[in-house]
């Protein structure tokens, strides 16, 4: 299955959720790989703490590289992690039992933003279908806003080949009305998602099927994390959440397109790492975050969460 | 008001869901098995709350609160609730339409043989009931809202489809609901010197007036009423007798089921066939209420709002309409005729033309009275006090707000319940109905009637009531095992009355839930009645602060950065003030009570600076 990630701008913690679902899914058992599309800023490294990584890989020659090679046609093949292999975090060095294997496919260091061409799509499309034949999971990272990695993704997903692999759409927003509706504005309106895809001779309705919101950063208006605010800043909280559910509904970001939300953490505010286990169990990441994206892992592969309404 | 209805209504919901849900799949039936009234009750306990209280609405998935969600959370997601709760109304339909298209509206294990008699035929069980035309009015009605909302909601195909087929059947149902009510209805003539109209007679002569005055006067005020009924033409309770005649009286209402001979009501929805009645043509009093509450719900404001009727179907409900305001203006002038030393109602026990006598009755004839009272302008707290008076009563009698002797009569009423006999067109007993929901119906009439008083005080003393009436029910809930939160545990009111039940009552829970869908009303949409007083209090409070405040601006104290902040939220307090003056002269009172402390504040500290020098 093809997981594409994408937000309306940037500072959502799209890329480090991301990067939590597939190392829930690689624990889950999920042969999983993990590309990074954001080709302006290719940070993956950090949030896995690949120090070779940091920033995309260095390669040189007629084999090494990261994405932004590959793509031009300068490599046969991008270089692959293993991040159980690679990470300089302890917790990640153990592959736990029973995992799958978990990969990540770097940018290029100094790489930046590029056109694309058909060539570029068609070697985008070849690596898609190799991937897929060798994880259960490819998530790719894309960058914020209408950008040329969403076009070549469109492109090549149109191609006839990829045509019948499961591709889904992830649009990562925060929990505020400006959020809500630019995230609604990426999907729907002109030059959004959608009207791209119909461009490249995808089936608009069916696209609209396969792609669904995801709320990051939230502030549950009535958890305990509001316990400590005023009586009249939590009803006003409560009547901002309302109206902005309203919002979200009209704009077609209601609950029937969501497939989750993740709370508001400081971990993952600060630090923008993987949330291990441990993280929780010392007491440093909330189980509420983990749970979040453990239950947003395992609706990625729940037909049912992918239903029509 | 104790009662919380949100809670208790979420409460319910959850204990509905884990009793009848298991595995995927709805289990129907209930102490009495399943027929069409039960399982009608089982489905509205969902569908009622969620259709007349929008927090509760389970139409729109975008929509749906998350509390609620939460509550029916083993149905699944907020997309699936909907979905489910589809299938579940397409099943229910489906088991109660015969084969050839029939709607049937039988009331199977809720009704019992007569004392002594055989066992009940499975065609005595089957026959059409008019407790299920009723209660299929209102589950019709929650289920085309229910689809019109979701159909809007959602966009796959298959699911289009069963909405459709959903709000086929169920507005076939609805109108073979209401053509069955206008063959039930009933126009029951007779003499003041037989022995129906001696019994009336006696019931209302609360003056103590000569026999043909008090006839005489009677029929005066039933003149415009008698007049009326020779409008009724179609179905059932056309009047062939001589109304005229100065000596004639007559009762009006709904008989237990089809009446014997009844012609059947020309329709152009294939509602099939129409069946042949066997019911006495008298009213009875239970059955009455029960079709008024029914042709209550068709006339209101939702379902005009939301379009729910057909054309066929407006123009049965006119029909019905006219019963219904026969049916009112004859028992709210009986209830509550002559007035110089009580109503007829305030003699309890209330007893019917055919010599029953019950508490049970004075209670159903409230219900009747209230509507009464209001349609012909005499609703004001006076005589609604009078009513409420009657049903503080009521609840001391039934032992509801007493406590109780073991072994005493007026138990009864509670478990096993009130048996009506249903009578065939020979006055021959061939049934019986018992009647058990007395505590819940009183609790429904206590919630009603406090929100039409618009005296403060008078309608917390009548919320009090029905606080303790709940205080009551709560005890009555099955308290462990698979069924725990729903009713009905008479033994836990009442120890050792009843044994520990094997299986709920929907008949009751439903009626509770009906209750606190009026209690969420009461809190949704009325507003809180205005202390006349109270507004006077807050008002001369304000003047004060606001003459205070003028003053201190005259005299240039709130000059300079620092006091200019406090003088705007003084400012921004008072228009506050004065703005809920009306509304809630008790939060405008409290308001201008601060304000006056800072003012004094000032005033003091100017004080204290002059006493220095």
């Amino acid at each position: 299955m093809l997981v594409f990630v994408t937000s309306h701008k940037g500072g959502t913690g799209r890329s480090v959720t991301a990067a939590n679902i597939a190392y829930r899914s690689a624990l889950s058992g999920r042969p999983t790989c993990y590309l990074d599309y954001d080709f302006g800023s290719p940070t993956a490294g950090i949030t896995f703490q690949i120090p070779d990584a940091v920033n995309g890989v260095e390669g040189a020659g007629p084999n090494n590289g990261g994405l932004h090679r590959y793509l031009r046609g300068e490599i046969p093949f991008p270089e692959q992690l293993d991040v159980w292999g690679s990470s300089e975090r302890a917790s990640l060095r153990q592959r736990p039992i029973g995992s799958g294997p978990l990969v990540l496919l770097p940018g290029q260091r100094n790489g930046s933003e590029f056109g694309f061409t058909n060539d570029i799509a068609k070697r985008c499309a070849e690596l898609f279908l190799r991937l897929e034949e060798e994880f259960d999971l490819t998530l790719v990272d894309l960058s914020a806003g209408r950008s040329y990695a969403s076009q070549m993704v469109l492109a090549a997903t149109a191609t006839p080949a990829l045509r019948k692999v499961v591709a889904r759409w992830l649009v990562f927003h925060r929990w505020t009305p400006q959020h809500v509706t630019a995230a609604a504005d990426l999907a729907f309106e002109a030059g959004g998602i959608l009207a791209m895809a119909k461009e490249y001779g995808h089936e608009p309705e069916r696209l609209r099927e396969s792609l669904r919101f995801i709320r990051t950063a939230v502030i549950d208006s009535r958890g305990p994390e509001v316990g400590h605010l005023d009586l009249a800043q939590q009803a006003f909280l409560r009547k901002c959440d309302t109206e902005l559910s309203e919002l979200a509904r009209r704009r077609g970001v209601g609950r029937t397109t969501l497939l989750g939300a993740v709370p508001l953490d400081p971990l993952l505010q600060w630090r923008e790492q993987l949330i291990s286990d441990h993280d929780v169990q010392a007491k440093i990441a909330n189980v509420k975050t983990v749970d979040a994206i453990v239950e947003l892992t395992e609706k990625l592969f729940d037909e049912t969460a992918w239903e029509t309404v | 008001m104790r009662i919380q209805p949100r809670q208790e209504i979420l409460d319910i919901w959850r204990a509905t869901v884990r009793s009848c849900w298991e595995k995927g799949e709805w289990h129907w039936g209930g102490r009495s098995g399943s027929n069409s009234i039960n399982d009608a009750e089982q489905l509205l306990t969902l569908l009622l709350p969620a259709s007349k209280i929008p927090a509760l609405s389970l139409d729109d998935p975008d929509r749906a609160d998350d509390e609620v969600i939460e509550a029916l959370n083993s149905l699944g997601g907020a997309i699936e609730i909907p979905r489910r709760l589809v299938t579940v109304m397409i099943d229910y339909f489906r088991r109660y339409t015969a084969e050839d298209g029939t709607p049937v509206f039988g009331g199977g294990g809720y009704l019992t043989p007569v004392e002594g008699g055989p066992e009940l035929t499975e065609e005595q069980r089957s026959q059409d009931i008019v407790d299920s035309f009723a209660v299929s009015v209102t589950l019709t009605l929650a289920t085309i809202g229910f689809v019109k909302v979701y159909r809007s909601a959602t966009q796959r195909r298959e699911l289009l489809a069963q909405l459709d087929e959903l709000e086929t059947m169920a507005s076939i149902r609805l109108t073979a609901a209401m053509v069955g009510l206008l063959r039930s209805f009933s126009t029951f003539v007779f003499t003041s010197t037989d022995e129906y109209g001696r019994r009336l007679c006696d019931m209302v002569n609360q003056d103590e007036l000569p026999r043909r005055e008090l006839v005489a006067a009677l029929r005066e005020q039933l003149r415009d009423t008698m007049a009326s009924l020779r409008s009724v033409v179609i179905g059932s309770g056309r009047v062939t007798e001589d109304l005229d005649n100065s000596d004639m009286l007559f009762e009006c209402g709904w008989s237990w089921g089809i009446i014997a001979g009844a012609e059947e009501v020309p329709t152009s929805e294939s509602i099939g066939r129409q069946r042949e009645g066997s019911a006495e043509n008298a009213p009875y009093l239970y059955f009455t209420v029960i079709a008024m509450d029914a042709i209550e719900d068709l006339n209101s404001e939702r379902t005009r709002l939301l379009g729910l009727l057909n054309e066929e179907q407006q123009r049965l409900s006119r029909a019905l309409q006219l019963r219904w305001e026969l049916t009112r203006t004859y028992w709210a002038t009986v209830a509550t005729f002559g007035n110089r030393r009580r109503w007829p109602i305030e003699d309890i026990p209330w007893r019917t033309t055919d010599g029953d006598r019950t508490d049970y009755y004075t209670l159903q004839a409230t219900s009747l009275a209230v509507k009464g009272l209001l349609a012909v302008g005499r609703g004001g707290d006076e005589e609604l006090g009078r009513i409420a008076a009657v049903l503080v009563e009521l609840a001391q009698r039934a032992r509801v707000t007493r406590r109780a002797t073991p072994g005493e009569s007026a138990l009864l009423v509670h478990t096993p319940g009130k048996r009506v006999t249903l009578n065939d067109d020979t006055s021959k007993p061939i049934m019986t109905w018992v009647v058990n929901e007395f505590s819940t119906v009183l609790l429904q009439r206590a919630i009603t009637v406090a929100g039409l008083l618009s005296n403060a005080r008078r309608r917390s003393e009548l919320l009090e009531l029905a606080d303790e009436v709940w205080d009551h029910l709560v005890l009555r809930r099955i308290p462990d095992g698979r069924h725990r939160g729903l009713w009905d545990h008479a033994g836990g009111a009442f120890p050792g009355l009843a044994p520990r039940p094997e299986a709920p009552s929907w008949y009751l829970t439903a009626r509770v839930v009906q209750a606190l869908v009026n209690a969420g009303q009461l809190l949704w949409d009325r507003p809180f009645p205005r202390a006349a007083r109270l507004s006077g209090y807050a008002q001369d409070l304000i003047d004060e602060a606001e003459y205070l405040f003028d003053r201190e601006l005259m005299r240039g104290t709130f000059a300079g950065e620092a006091m200019q902040r406090s003088m705007r939220s003084i400012r921004a307090s008072l228009r506050q003030a004065q703005l809920l003056v009306d509304e809630r002269p008790g939060t405008a009172a409290a308001l201008a009570n601060t304000l006056l402390l800072l003012l004094n504040d000032v005033t003091t500290g100017q004080q204290k600076a002059s006493e220095g020098i």
